[in-house]
């Protein structure tokens, strides 16, 4: 494995994403993002009585020229924005397609998290990290900096696909971490109806989700010829059926189940995505967090 | 061109085409489980169908042919080729070569020496021990039946054997001026001179070879002739002897074996025990078959041995009026035979039994086939665009 997660081409392409939230960001600090607290900035926000102990320099005095009294000038103040990558590290996201085995999801996974991290880094963000199976959650705390990067881009490499989805008590520090106001970025293949309903959760309990779910090829076009074996490495059980003859039956139901759950996470407000892994890593990138302006010119 | 196998119980060999057929059928894929979150997807438990498919269809059809090709070769394969017919002239060595050219105007003929190996004429051929008999009985047999033969022969001949050539085919037998390279021939043997020793019972039969050698002097020139020289045992031997009487009982004297070995002969009675006549062969029979005496080589020697007892009722011969010329024949070296001939009197006979020709064989071909085929199969097998070994 590369010491970098993230390929030189699709690093190139970065700098053209931004982070971006729809919910207003409830984080202190000073940052890119809207906020709902008020203070110094640029965007202007309400007039208010002076109060003892403002600053006189906040007093707007023209104003004060035409009614007579004090009154403080309110900015919105832009805040930053927290991203946690929420990472589904079960047993089923060890799949990798036959063409390139060494591609997983779960390394897919890791480089779309370092991808995040390094758009929080750029833009100043909150950043943090929690990895999910039942051997025990991994969790890098949200922060900022590049030590903090670091820090998480350790974890990351040490992290393996092993184990299912943990029971409910288990995904509370869960709760305990992802704050309200926070952008989620959920990184599966979305097959646990836990991590689903998890998500559907989260989004309820505003936070804003965006979820990638992400499929190998062999699963989008089932290439298998003949008789074969199949392995569900989370419940151990064994299929031998005849791939050719069981092409039609699983591309429909799975495309079935793969728009019953577009139509739930759609229902709950989450930004839904699938990402195969034979397409370019950033593709998903793309759809999340491309500026609403160089997105449209893209279009055009 | 005829095939034929000479071995072609090997070609159950074939057999083994089962192994490469078993190896490409697509059944590995059941046999290794493929990982598949998506399984609850999979409905319909349907069993595999029993299709025979097989996969790598190329390497499948090289490793096939590359069993096939190994079992022709077990098979011994030849080939019965009937050469296209073509002429050959051989040089007797001694003919003159200008003249040869001129004798003969086909230039499409091959020329040889008739020498061992049968040389081409631009070589040096071998002119020790040639006995055109044999050589030309030799190539006669090696050649096909439809080659014709134009033979250039000198004047005259040597090294001839007894026996008249006769060939399996009508030969151009050309004689040119020249001369054979005469054949070292063996000088006149030396005249027997013989010396007789006997012990106390075989003195009755020495008198036989008394009168032997009294008889011989009758007929030899007056320089060769000879003194009786019979004695006891005890009595040494004079230098100038060139063959022994030994009539006695037991081992053979270590002088006597000595002297023998200097490349003299040696005749012993019956009840003398030398080891090397166990494996002697009969050297003398009577007209019934008996055989009267063998010989063995001893050294540069010869050891002669009675195989009957020296006594009259046992052996007649002895009171034969021959017996004196068989007992030169017999202790003399084999006298060497005439070689030399005129060309013109030995036209070759023919009538010869014609051998059937000796079929190629073909494995050395076959092996250079299985080493490229076996490259090229591992060559394919170890390509990196296989995703996996087998």
């Amino acid at each position: 494995m590369s010491s970098d997660l993230i390929p030189a081409d699709v690093r190139a392409r970065l700098k053209a994403f931004r982070l971006q939230a729809r919910r207003i960001s409830g984080a202190q600090g000073i940052g890119q993002h809207q906020s709902r607290s008020r203070g110094a900035g640029l965007e202007f926000a309400q007039y208010r009585a002076y109060e003892p102990g403002d600053e006189p320099r906040q007093i707007d005095w023209k104003l004060y020229a035409r009614s007579d009294k004090f009154f403080v000038r309110e900015a919105e103040r832009d805040s930053p924005l927290i991203v946690w990558c929420l990472i589904d590290a079960t047993a089923s996201m060890a799949q990798s397609d036959a063409a390139r085995p060494e591609w997983s999801r779960l390394q897919a996974a890791k480089a779309l998290t370092a991808c995040v991290i390094e758009l929080a880094l750029k833009q100043g963000d909150r950043f943090g990290l929690i990895a999910v199976n039942d051997k025990g959650l991994v969790v890098v705390n949200a922060g900022s900096g590049t030590r903090h990067r670091d820090q998480c881009l350790l974890e990351l490499h040490k992290l393996k696909a092993q184990g299912h989805w943990p029971s409910e008590s288990q995904c509370r520090p869960i709760w305990e971490r992802i704050g309200a106001n926070t952008l989620v970025l959920l990184l599966s293949d979305d097959y646990d109806e836990a991590c689903v309903s998890l998500a559907e959760r989260l989004a309820v309990a505003r936070r804003e989700v965006l979820s990638v779910q992400i499929l190998t090829a062999e699963e989008r076009d089932f290439p298998f010829q003949g008789g074969h074996r199949f392995r569900d490495a989370e419940t151990d059980t064994e299929l031998l059926t005849d791939a050719a003859a069981s092409r039609a039956g699983f591309i429909e139901q799975f495309s079935a189940a793969k728009r019953m759950l577009a139509a739930r996470f759609a229902a709950s407000g989450i930004n839904h995505i699938d990402y195969i892994l034979d397409q370019p890593l950033d593709t998903p990138l793309r759809k999340f967090f491309l500026p609403r302006t160089s997105r449209h010119q893209e279009s055009v | 061109m005829n095939l034929a196998l000479l071995a072609p119980g090997a070609l159950a060999a074939l057999a083994a085409l089962l192994i490469p057929l078993l190896i490409h059928l697509s059944r590995r894929s059941e046999q290794r489980p493929t990982d598949f979150a998506a399984l609850r997807w999979i409905s319909a438990q349907l069993r595999p169908r029993r299709k025979l498919v097989f996969q790598e269809i190329l390497l499948l059809l090289l490793r096939l042919l590359l069993l096939i090709v190994l079992a022709l070769f077990l098979a011994k394969p030849v080939s019965m080729q009937t050469a296209a017919p073509t002429h050959w002239t051989v040089i007797v060595p001694g003919a003159d070569i200008p003249a040869a050219k001129d004798s003969t105007l086909d230039t499409k003929s091959e020329w040889h020496w008739l020498s061992p190996g049968f040389p081409d004429v631009e070589d040096k051929p071998l002119i020790a021990n040639t006995n055109i008999g044999s050589l030309l009985r030799e190539l006669d047999a090696q050649l096909p039946a439809s080659t014709s033969l134009t033979i250039i022969v000198p004047e005259h001949l040597s090294g001839l054997d007894g026996e008249r050539i006769r060939l399996s085919r009508q030969v151009n037998w050309k004689i040119v001026p020249g001369t054979m390279p005469a054949m070292p021939t063996t000088e006149n043997v030396a005249p027997i001179r013989l010396a007789i020793r006997y012990d106390d019972a075989h003195t009755d039969a020495s008198i036989y070879f008394r009168a032997a050698q009294v008889a011989w002097q009758a007929d030899r020139k007056a320089a060769e002739k000879d003194l009786l020289d019979a004695a006891n045992i005890s009595s040494a031997l004079k230098p100038d002897r060139n063959a022994l009487v030994w009539l006695a009982a037991g081992e053979l004297p270590g002088t006597i074996r000595d002297w023998v070995n200097k490349g003299r002969t040696l005749i012993v009675s019956k009840d003398t025990r030398v080891p090397e006549l166990a494996s002697g062969v009969p050297a003398w029979r009577n007209e019934k078959g008996r055989a009267l005496a063998s010989v063995a080589p001893l050294g540069q020697g010869r050891v002669l041995q009675w195989q009957q007892d020296l006594q009259p009722e046992a052996m007649p011969e002895l009171l034969d009026a021959t017996f004196p010329s068989q007992l030169e024949t017999l202790l003399q070296p084999t006298p060497v035979a005439p070689t030399l001939a005129l060309a013109a009197s030995q036209t070759p006979l023919t009538g010869a039994r014609t051998f059937p020709e000796a079929p190629t064989s073909l494995q050395t071909w076959l092996a250079l086939l299985i080493a490229i085929l076996f490259l090229l199969e591992r060559g394919i097998a170890n390509s990196p665009r296989r995703g996996h070994a087998a």
